[in-house]
């Protein structure tokens, strides 16, 4: 430091060595950390909880309409192995997968498209996690539902790669693709827009499913696993983006500050 | 050891133990600064507790989650300065008792102090101030301009000055 010599730094500090504090009553600093703990337990701040605990709350948010939509579809694929059978049955729950697969994405949107980010955060919530608690939520669900439409498949005689095909890979992309385009065009993700981007997807699964010839493509088992597994990686992909959104003004507890 | 900032979010989030890992990090230090800054022990512990509790009080609205120990400090300093008006403790490093002479106004803390405490008693309180943040606490110089919320060269100075007094009274002793 400029006017100051490191001898006399020294010699000042060898000097202030000589005179150190005094140790703490350890009473009174007993009573004073009993009085600190007591004024903490006052303070208004959110207690913490579980992440099961908040997801089975987050649970609660959930439209009734999105659980009712979910419960449709299940009961029309019943309905369709029911009254059509065989190849057919197959073709219209192939179809119907993308559908079903937008229902999450109906309740995802509301946060970037009813910026409802800034009720959550005002709520001292991180979006991202919310965001990843629905991602969750409704990830078990639709893996009970889609567990469900592959049995309904391989009942009505479908194998190991049709099953893939027809089934998880279309709900993966279809899935992955709605993050994708909640992620990048928030504001235009709203239940109309998406509702239209999976009547697009079912479509092109449907078309998909006539053009379906196995020998034709040549997917065998191996082939269809790794189909499986890249659409599963890009769904895994976008659900992180998704989470990770940086679309939101900042990254912090705004309240906080 | 888990860092200031992951305490200070645990304890928003309602975690009293990371409260208590806190208070009993600093506690003793927070105290040795009072105790620097007064030289009376009771009144190192007022001022250790009331310390305290104006960050409890503040926690919430605390936003700069890297420096915590600096703004601890800044609060302690602002404490101690309120224990010195309250109780109009004078100096006798302050530039009118300096002119009239310390020993002859017969200040008895001056007289019972060792010799250490005795040269501090002689810089102003900035002055002790600042050579306590350094020499007993470790705080940059840059850092203690923060803290006091004064520029870099004024803490400088005042560092120097506060120097330049403890030699004049360690050369007097040596004499």
């Amino acid at each position: 430091m400029q006017g100051i010599s490191r001898a006399d730094e020294k010699a000042v500090r060898g000097f202030l060595n000589g005179n150190r504090a005094p140790e703490t009553d350890g009473e009174r600093k007993r009573a004073d950390l009993e009085l600190f703990r007591e004024r903490v337990r006052r303070l208004p701040v959110c207690r913490e909880k579980s992440f099961p605990v908040r997801m089975w709350e987050q649970a609660a948010f959930v439209h009734p309409v999105s659980w009712a939509m979910q419960i449709v579809f299940l009961v029309l694929a019943v309905w369709m192995v029911g009254y059509w059978g065989g190849e057919l049955a197959v073709m219209g729950i192939s179809a119907m997968v993308p559908l079903f697969a937008v229902v999450g994405g109906f309740e995802l949107s509301k946060t970037v498209f009813y910026h409802m980010w800034e009720l959550e955060r005002s709520c001292r919530y991180d979006t991202r996690k919310i965001a990843a608690m629905k991602l969750f939520l409704f990830g078990l669900c639709d893996m009970a539902a889609l567990a469900f439409f592959s049995l309904l498949v391989y009942g009505e005689g479908g194998d190991f790669v049709q099953i893939c095909m027809l089934v998880l890979v279309p709900f993966n992309l279809s899935a992955g693709m709605y993050l994708f385009v909640m992620e990048r065009f928030p504001v235009r993700s709203g239940n109309v827009f998406l509702a239209g981007l999976g009547c697009v997807m079912s479509g092109g699964q449907t078309v998909f499913w006539s053009q379906w010839k196995r020998e034709a493509v040549g997917i065998d088992g191996p082939g269809s696993g790794v189909i499986l597994a890249v659409s599963l990686l890009f769904l895994a992909g976008m659900a992180v983006r998704f989470c990770r959104e940086k679309n939101r003004e900042d990254e912090i507890l705004w309240n906080l500050d | 050891m888990v860092s200031d900032r992951k305490l200070v979010e645990r304890i928003r989030r309602g975690e009293l133990g990371a409260w208590d890992l806190l208070a009993e990090r600093y506690y003793d230090e927070v105290f040795r600064y009072c105790w620097y800054r007064t030289g009376n022990e009771a009144a190192a512990a007022d001022c250790t507790q009331e310390t305290f509790l104006h960050v409890i009080r503040g926690l919430a609205g605390y936003a700069d989650e890297n420096k915590f120990r600096a703004w601890l400090f800044r609060i302690a300093s602002n404490v101690c300065m309120d224990y010195f008006r309250k109780e109009r403790v004078v100096w006798v490093g302050d530039e009118a008792l300096e002119a009239h002479g310390a020993e002859d106004k017969g200040i008895g803390r001056v007289e019972d102090a060792c010799l250490v405490e005795k040269a501090l008693s002689e810089l102003t309180q900035l002055q002790r101030e600042v050579v306590v943040l350094k020499y007993y606490h470790g705080f940059k110089i840059r850092e203690i301009a923060r803290l006091l919320g004064i520029s870099l060269p004024a803490a400088k100075a005042r560092l120097k000055q506060g120097m330049d007094r403890l030699k004049a009274v360690m050369g007097r002793e040596d004499g």
